[in-house]
């Protein structure tokens, strides 16, 4: 039985146990039986990355349209992101099994088995094949909600996905016919011993595959389908899509493009311009959309930074980042359940009657706002010491720590505060269902337990010694220690005294424009215009040719064969009088023309 | 096991009818124990006051002790005493103050996006034809 284990475990991909699990649980009626294919698939694919193949063998290889692909491959950067994703795959199985919907449950384990599948290729086709299969499944997890909005999201995030997915496949196949192959293995020397920043971003394919990425990881300009689709998931739908795409972006922008230094800017700008949006953000869980773009855009700069260091605060931050955020978009769900809404005017002292959700979400809120002994404290810490390090980016670094206190007020303080406390809004829903609440009680032990004891999450890191260095010297170093103190200390006081002074923005209902406005809005309403413009243009021109139309008549009537020249002049008369009107009409044209 | 009113967007007409005794059973349900032990002493204006101050200790505690223990370095202005606190307190109250005139300048009616009503109409009247 263990050889057999360790057969299916050495050569077969993780993701495929999910994808064959997301099949079955799509077909399974029985509730009892769905959930135990919704857990056991997880840790069955847990122990096979566990016992898996050694790092760096290409355990599964075949070949297509004459391009060696590599189904299956393992080295310390893929195990980072891959666990991550098992780990957040069970914790979405337990949350989810309140749940009769066994379409989006098959969807979402879907979801999960191609994003693993992904991440543990060795080739870049593969990789796409299976991101694109995940933009599949998660468009079904949306449009399992089954509302008019949902739908209508479901279609915005599919037209952008299938762009990013052709930037993507054109990217391959410019790499393909200009290198000749498409391995990572061949692709790249090791930086390190680590096959990371393989791809040349001047190179068009490269460039090519680096907007496809972009697109994917949320960049600027092209984020708004994140804040769009994302909240109008169901509750278990949302947790779901806040794993695995943009973190699979982040993953392959480590793997290809990590030391490309104009990342450490874009990230930068993607760490700052989200805080705007959440403050005036009336939904939670499109503050939480806003949220995870700015934690992406944490990653973003730590791919830009590159190096030993860069790359550890990239893959331990999307590790953290997975757990905390799916625990916050499980509060937030819990609350829609029970309440049937999570726009913040309409909240408020949940925590009377849903005291566990209430701690569970403060434990996010604090892993996500980097209160020490807290999960975000310990993987954010690399990225800004790594920022913080590199030559001629001051101001970049300078942005993201005012992205700290954004992170504060939005997730840290925002989330928490009006929906469970703040003013009472006389709700008393029941406490969310018990799986629910041990889903969210299992990620917060990970929220803790790795801000306690971080050495676990550290050994995992891409480059273990320097991550093993970096915690010994610098992380719970008192200068670190009281610099975060002080940062999110003040913060803190800063909230109290606008609260008090009546300066803090009361939460409206409303929708916040964004980026999508451009063509939400501001396209449909061109091309309403450039279409009434085309119809006044053909009444106009309707007009003129009828003007023409009359005016040809009358001059055959008056000239033509039978008109009063023809029947009452002479022919020598006529003829003078043509060349008069001919003259005329010459003299007219040309007067015009001129 | 309850849900909320309006949440099972398959069966609105049911979460409807349901939405009046949902409101009912949910008014007359008792504070849970846990909150009352955890939450309720935090009510008072007498905590709000102790936490302001406790926070502004723990907070002016942390820049003393950078002072005492002599941990400024890098850049110029990192080298200020307390630059993390006053970096913090600043950037955290520019980004909520920005929100006044943000809100005022993004924030439009919550049917801002929704189909217009000649779109709901001819869909309806597609339907019924296919019907």
């Amino acid at each position: 039985m263990s050889e057999l284990f360790g057969m299916l475990a050495s050569g077969t991909n993780p993701g495929f146990v999910l994808l064959v699990a997301g099949v079955m649980a799509a077909l399974i009626r029985p509730t009892a039986l769905r959930g135990v294919v919704l857990i056991g698939a997880p840790v069955l694919a847990l122990l096979m990355v566990l016992y898996g193949p050694g790092w760096g063998v290409d355990a599964a290889r075949t070949d297509l349209l004459g391009l060696q692909l590599s189904l299956y491959r393992i080295d310390s950067l893929s195990f980072v992101f891959g666990l991550a994703f098992v780990v957040a795959t069970g914790l979405i199985g337990i949350y989810s099994l309140h749940r009769r919907e066994p379409l989006e449950d098959g969807a979402a384990l879907i979801y999960a088995g191609a994003g693993l599948a992904a991440v543990f290729s060795g080739d870049l086709l593969s990789f796409v094949l299976w991101m694109e299969l995940t933009t599949l499944a998660s468009t079904a997890i949306l449009l399992s909600r089954r509302t008019a909005a949902a739908n209508r999201a479901a279609l915005r995030y599919f037209a952008m996905h299938m762009i990013s997915g052709l930037l993507l496949i054109c990217g391959v196949a410019v790499i393909a016919m200009d290198r000749g192959t498409i391995e990572f293995v061949q692709l790249g020397p090791m930086r390190d011993g680590l096959l990371v920043g393989i791809l040349d971003p001047s190179e068009p394919g490269g460039a090519l595959f680096l907007a496809g990425l972009g697109i994917k990881a949320a960049f600027p300009i092209v984020h708004a389908w994140l804040k769009d689709a994302y909240p109008e998931a169901s509750e278990t739908g949302s947790v779901a899509l806040s794993v695995f795409t943009t973190k699979l972006a982040v993953y392959a922008l480590v793997r290809c493009f990590a030391g490309f230094e104009p990342l450490i800017w874009v990230g930068a700008i993607m760490t700052v311009f989200p805080v705007f949006f959440a403050v005036v953000e009336n939904d939670l869980r499109r503050v939480l959309a806003y949220s995870l773009n700015n934690q992406v855009g944490f990653m973003v700069a730590a791919v830009g930074v590159g190096g030993e260091l860069g790359v550890n605060g990239a893959a331990l931050h999307a590790f953290t980042h997975i757990i905390y955020k799916s625990l916050l978009f499980m509060s937030m769900g819990a609350v829609l359940l029970r309440t049937g809404t999570t726009k913040a005017s309409e909240l408020g002292g949940l925590h009377r009657t849903m005291p566990f959700t209430s701690i569970f979400c403060l434990i996010g809120a604090a892993s996500i706002s980097a209160f020490p002994l807290f999960s975000g404290f310990v993987s954010k810490s690399l990225i800004m010491t790594s920022v913080e390090y590199a030559p001629g980016v001051y101001i970049a670094w300078l942005g993201m720590m005012f992205a700290s206190a954004g992170v504060l007020e939005h997730s840290g303080i925002k989330i928490p505060y009006f929906s469970f406390f703040s003013h009472d809004s006389g709700k008393r829903p029941e406490e969310a269902p018990f799986n629910m609440l041990l889903a969210m009680g299992a990620a917060s032990a990970f929220c803790i337990g790795i801000g306690v004891a971080p050495v676990w999450l550290y050994e995992l890191a891409p480059y273990r010694e320097a991550a093993l260095e970096y915690l010994g010297v610098d992380l719970f170093s008192a200068k670190h220690v009281l610099h975060q103190v002080q940062l999110l200390g003040f913060a803190i006081f800063a909230f109290l005294l606008l609260k008090r002074m009546h300066l803090y923005p009361p939460e409206r209902p409303g929708v916040i424009l964004d980026a999508d406005w451009l063509c939400r809005d501001l396209g449909p309403a061109s091309w309403r215009g450039i279409g009434s413009f085309w119809e006044r243009a053909s009444a106009r021109r309707a007009r003129v040719s009828e003007a023409v139309d009359r005016w040809r008549d009358w001059l055959v009537s008056q000239c033509g064969p039978s008109g009063w020249i023809a029947r009452r002049a002479s022919v020598s008369a006529g003829a003078i009088w043509t060349v008069i009107i001919l003259g005329a009409t010459l003299a007219v044209i040309y007067g015009a023309v001129r | 096991m309850t849900t909320g009113p309006g949440n099972d967007p398959r069966d609105p007409q049911g979460a409807a009818e349901d939405g009046e005794n949902w409101r009912e059973e949910e008014r007359a349900r008792p504070e849970h124990p846990l909150s009352v032990m955890l939450f309720s002493w935090m009510r008072t204006e007498t905590f709000l006051r102790l936490f302001i101050v406790g926070v502004g200790v723990v907070s002016l505690g942390a820049v003393v002790a950078e002072w005492v223990l002599s941990l400024q370095s890098g850049e110029p202005s990192k080298r200020l005493i307390g630059f993390y606190g006053i970096f913090g307190g600043l950037a955290f109250a520019l980004a909520v103050l920005a929100g006044w005139p943000l809100g005022a300048a993004l924030r439009r009616p919550e049917t801002h996006y929704d189909p217009p009503q000649h779109d709901k109409a001819d869909a309806a009247a597609k339907g019924g034809a296919d019907e």
